[in-house]
């Protein structure tokens, strides 16, 4: 209890509150602004964090995270565009609300909704890391070597629209992470005799390169021409409409509690992510719902479903990474490799070795939700106005950012070349509809995996029955099989439906 | 089948895992093999083995691609085509190379002198044409990254001619 409070103090300083502050605007704007990812914000922000404390790092990247999937619901509501994917349930009712001139209501219900999803899954959070986490210590490299395959395999399975293209992603990150040292004999893989490589491909560019220039590329196809505020419709919004009532929380509050449940449990499977959360939430909430012919005609409880699952899922999310040191999507992939960089190794070691930045994590996340709730509340205008901003502005000032920020990492100009290498080659994949963050997962996870992989392989003298003779490992195995059998058995149920009703659009397996 | 987007997909990547099997993995060295001085031979597992794997999985993925673009073909449901434009491939292009010249011109002229005229020319390029955001914005946002970067972070960005 001393350290959690030593913790807390120390994460109250001055200073961090102040980049908590700055990061949270940050966060809600770029949120706010469909075409600018979280995922990218996170990523542009982890080069600012080189030359921070641990506990400024952490503020200013949970501040972003949080803020910024809050930030998407803005744009959902009010231009009827997600600002991010995590947000598109949010349209389904927002932007009714705002057609009927209830936008100020559906504003302030996403942010109270937010706020108490983010809050219940950091409980869950400390209430289910640290158990699993002890459960994790009996792992040995056949069981570490099958948890990764089942966490590559679920995060192929589950990111895009189709398993093999995300399977494919996965296997490309392992590829890509091949590239310097070999981790056990320390012999140069395609290296070709540059130094710059030996080390690999460095984390930062590899992701700047992938979320923030490949989405610079993509939206410059329309030479960014879209503009946001053209979209703007005015609203004529009267008094009662303009604001949360009480009726609307006890409208809504079971619907608020129940999806915050059930986005910290999809936020703890690896590979499912916010998107998903804030359908599932929606879905549930109207299925429960006395009223289900409500939904998608502007109801409250469709806005607070939505954003309760999918602001749930940021702390819930953390739960493999902290305990299992598996990131079950990109944004904790990005956040793996910023604790990489403070010198944190997430685990089920980091319980007993790190505790204090376990306890840091948690009381920075929950300020980053308070932060958040307490300014998007105060500059709510402010916010509404800047979501306006042409992308033709930002992006190139982001992708100044992005070659700067590659480069500070290592101080190597390597690096600048990789970070374009990696955009041109997210560019492609995202028109390829080949997802992204396997990928990322992928080329995070294969060096451990590889390590795993190995280590049991020699223990066994390259027999395989190491990993059936486990039963934890053979119960890994199992699951992965399972994954894939469930998604083929979706696919071709779903493709079945659309060829009996007349549909020609082949879904892809 | 041969203008489905999955199977071109399919066969690049097909080709890619070859070319990687075939000609980039044999090139690690399997020195190791010779430099172990223990009496007792233990097994061990060398660095290829890993890019083998890993490349053998793109390689069967992309073969399951090509399968699926032809069992699609045979069925006669339309195919995901291409998704690229003459005019969006153009634009890419453009804003790829002066990323590119600007990653090139770094060292040579340095960060400070680069950066207003990468900023300008994207700033032109997407249709703003206000000296505002031609001279104005670049050299206030080369400014701040001088002083965030060089002067609070103390990171050693290269200065090219104004190094000398």
């Amino acid at each position: 209890m001393d350290l959690f409070i030593d913790q807390f103090f120390v994460a109250i300083q001055g200073s961090n509150l102040v980049v908590l502050f700055l990061s949270t605007v940050a966060g809600i704007i770029i949120g706010a602004i469909p075409g600018l990812t979280v995922n990218m914000a996170v990523a542009l922000s982890i080069p600012l964090t080189i030359h921070m404390s641990l506990a400024q790092a952490l503020c200013m990247i949970f501040a972003i995270y949080v803020s910024g999937i809050y930030g998407g619901s803005i744009s959902a509501i009010l231009v009827n565009a997600p600002g991010t994917p995590a947000a598109a349930a949010t349209t389904l009712d927002g932007y009714p609300m705002t057609q009927q001139g209830r936008a100020g209501k559906a504003l302030q219900m996403a942010l109270f909704a937010s706020f108490i999803g983010g809050i219940m899954s950091i409980i869950i959070l400390v209430l289910v890391a640290e158990n699993l986490a002890a459960v994790a210590l009996k792992f040995g490299p056949a069981e570490r070597t099958t948890l990764m395959v089942f966490a590559l395999t679920i995060v192929g399975v589950l990111s895009g629209r189709s398993m093999i293209k995300g399977l494919l992603s996965g296997a490309l990150g392992l590829l890509v992470a091949t590239v310097g040292v070999d981790p056990m004999l320390a012999i140069p893989r395609f290296t070709f005799g540059m130094l710059e490589l030996e080390e690999g491909f460095g984390f930062i560019p590899v992701l700047i390169g992938l979320f923030a220039v490949s989405e610079m590329l993509v939206q410059a196809e329309d030479r960014m021409q879209t503009s946001i505020k053209a979209l703007y419709k005015e609203s004529s919004e009267r008094e009662e409409d303009s604001r949360l009532t009480r009726k609307d929380i006890l409208l809504s509050w079971k619907t608020i509690i129940r999806s915050g449940f059930l986005g910290a449990f999809i936020g703890m499977l690896p590979g499912i992510g916010a998107t998903v959360a804030c359908f599932f939430g929606y879905g549930e909430a109207k299925r429960a719902s006395k009223d289900p012919d409500a939904f998608g005609r502007g109801t409250v409880e469709g806005v607070a479903a939505a954003e309760s699952a999918n602001n749930a899922v940021a702390g819930a999310t953390l739960i493999p990474l902290l305990a299992l040191s598996i990131p079950g999507d990109a944004l904790t992939a990005i956040l793996y490799g910023a604790l990489l960089i403070q010198g944190v190794q997430t685990g089920p070691l980091i319980f007993r070795y790190h505790l204090d930045a376990v306890y840091l994590i948690y009381v920075t996340l929950t300020l980053a939700n308070i932060f958040m709730a307490a300014t998007a509340a105060s500059f709510m205008t402010f916010f509404k106005r800047v979501a306006e901003v042409p992308k033709r502005i930002l992006f190139p000032i982001i992708f100044i950012f992005c070659v700067v920020g590659s480069f500070a990492m290592r101080n190597s100009v390597a690096d600048m070349y990789i970070m374009m290498g990696m955009g041109v080659t997210g560019y492609f994949l995202r028109k390829f509809e080949i997802p992204l963050a396997p990928l990322l997962i992928g080329y995070i996870l294969a060096n451990p995996f590889e390590e795993a992989l190995r280590q049991a392989l020699v223990g066994s003298e390259g027999s395989l029955t190491i990993f059936v003779a486990r039963p934890i490992a053979a119960g890994f195995l199992i699951l992965t099989v399972l994954a894939i059998g469930v998604m083929i058995r979706r696919t071709l149920r779903t493709r079945r439906e659309r060829t009996e009703s007349g549909e020609d659009e082949e879904s892809e397996l | 089948m041969f203008k489905s987007i999955n199977f071109r997909i399919g066969l690049f990547f097909l080709t890619f895992a070859l070319f990687i099997i075939v000609f980039m993995v044999p090139t690690i060295s399997e020195e190791w093999r010779q430099a172990s001085t223990a009496d007792v031979e233990f097994f061990t597992i060398g660095p290829r083995f890993f890019p083998y794997l890993a490349t053998g999985i793109i390689g069967f993925l992309s073969v399951i691609l090509i399968v699926q673009s032809w069992l699609q073909h045979r069925s006669g449901s339309t195919p995901p085509r291409s998704v690229f434009t003459r005019d969006a491939l153009k634009a890419v292009l453009i804003s790829t190379g002066i990323g590119m010249s600007y990653i090139v011109l770094i060292p040579l002229l340095g960060v400070i002198l680069v950066t207003p005229l990468c900023l300008a020319a994207y700033f032109w390029y997407f249709g703003l044409r206000r000296w505002v955001w031609i001279v104005a914005v670049p050299l206030v946002l080369t400014a701040f990254i001088y002083v965030s970067f060089v002067k609070f972070m103390m990171v050693p960005l290269p200065m090219g001619l104004l190094e000398r």
